[in-house]
């Protein structure tokens, strides 16, 4: 019950950070798979009261890990990837999921749980194993690296 | 606007504390609006995982197919009380139903008797 409870707050955020991280849908569907399996057979033990979410991205970044020490990274691009970054008709840009991937990748960690995740930098620096001026100053240095990368935005664009 | 100015601004923009002195420093450094806008737009388009979600897709899909054209295909709903009052309708009219305004005769039902089929012959009346 309480592993059900944790699926359904968290399973969207950690899949479209496993998305975002892996680039691949079916890859991070199996892996979200994978984390919540570990989650319920953790659920029971898990006595930090509060932390839920540093503890279920710390899950998702080991199984991420795991991931990328069995298998070599490999990307997409946007539109070999079914139905990623379609929403009514509108389409997200390809150079936001290159830009995203040009990143470091434990800044593009910290800054997805961020986004993604809604973490906080305590919690990042959990599930990450950092500091938090060390998760600060990586966030930032994601965001200035994301926009010195993409174009300006049309704020129009985006809202619709 | 130099890095620590962006970094006290990229902190601000999670909603983490920050020394209330810096903050107002950087906000006042020039291109802060811009730079808070940019990030504001990128954020938007990152978290904009609904797209994404493969439950919410499916429901979508579902939900979002077109008809095929087939009237007899389609589903309707009938609400229940009218589904009630229907059956209740039919239930009267079975219970109401006349009689038959020709009852059939009950030797009109007894078979012949086995003596007389003992043999069948077309054209030949049994009955006579």
């Amino acid at each position: 019950m309480r592993a059900r409870d944790i699926f359904e707050r968290r399973h969207r955020s950690v899949f479209g950070w496993l998305l975002r991280m892996t680039g691949r849908r079916e890859t991070a569907e199996d892996l979200t798979q994978e984390v919540f399996l570990r989650v319920a057979r953790a659920a029971d033990r898990y006595q930090e009261r509060g932390r839920e979410a540093a503890w279920v991205f710390r899950i998702a970044r080991n199984v991420w890990r795991n991931h990328l020490r069995d298998r070599p990274p490999r990307r997409e691009p946007l539109d070999d990837v079914p139905s990623l970054g379609r929403r009514s008709g509108h389409t997200l840009r390809p150079d936001l999921e290159e830009a995203l991937a040009g990143l470091d990748a434990t800044d593009r960690a910290c800054f997805l749980m961020r986004e993604l995740g809604g973490l906080s930098y305590r919690d990042i620096a959990d599930a990450c194993e950092l500091t938090m001026p060390a998760v600060r100053s990586r966030i930032y240095r994601a965001r200035k690296a994301l926009r010195q990368r993409l174009t300006p935005l049309d704020p129009t664009e985006v809202s619709r | 606007m130099n890095p620590t100015h962006e970094e006290v601004l990229s902190a601000m923009f999670d909603g983490e504390a920050t020394d209330p002195l810096r903050l107002a420093e950087a906000l006042s450094a020039e291109g802060a609006c811009e730079t808070l806008r940019d990030w504001a737009l990128l954020s938007a388009e990152v978290r904009d995982v609904s797209a994404m979600d493969p439950r919410i897709e499916a429901e979508g899909g579902e939900h979002g197919s077109a008809p095929d054209g087939s009237w007899w295909r389609r589903r309707i709903s009938v609400p229940w009380p009218v589904a009630a009052a229907s059956a209740a309708l039919v239930a009267v009219m079975l219970l109401w139903a006349p009689a038959p305004r020709h009852p059939v005769e009950a030797d009109q039902l007894t078979p012949p008797h086995p003596e007389r089929l003992l043999r069948f012959e077309p054209g030949i009346d049994w009955n006579r």
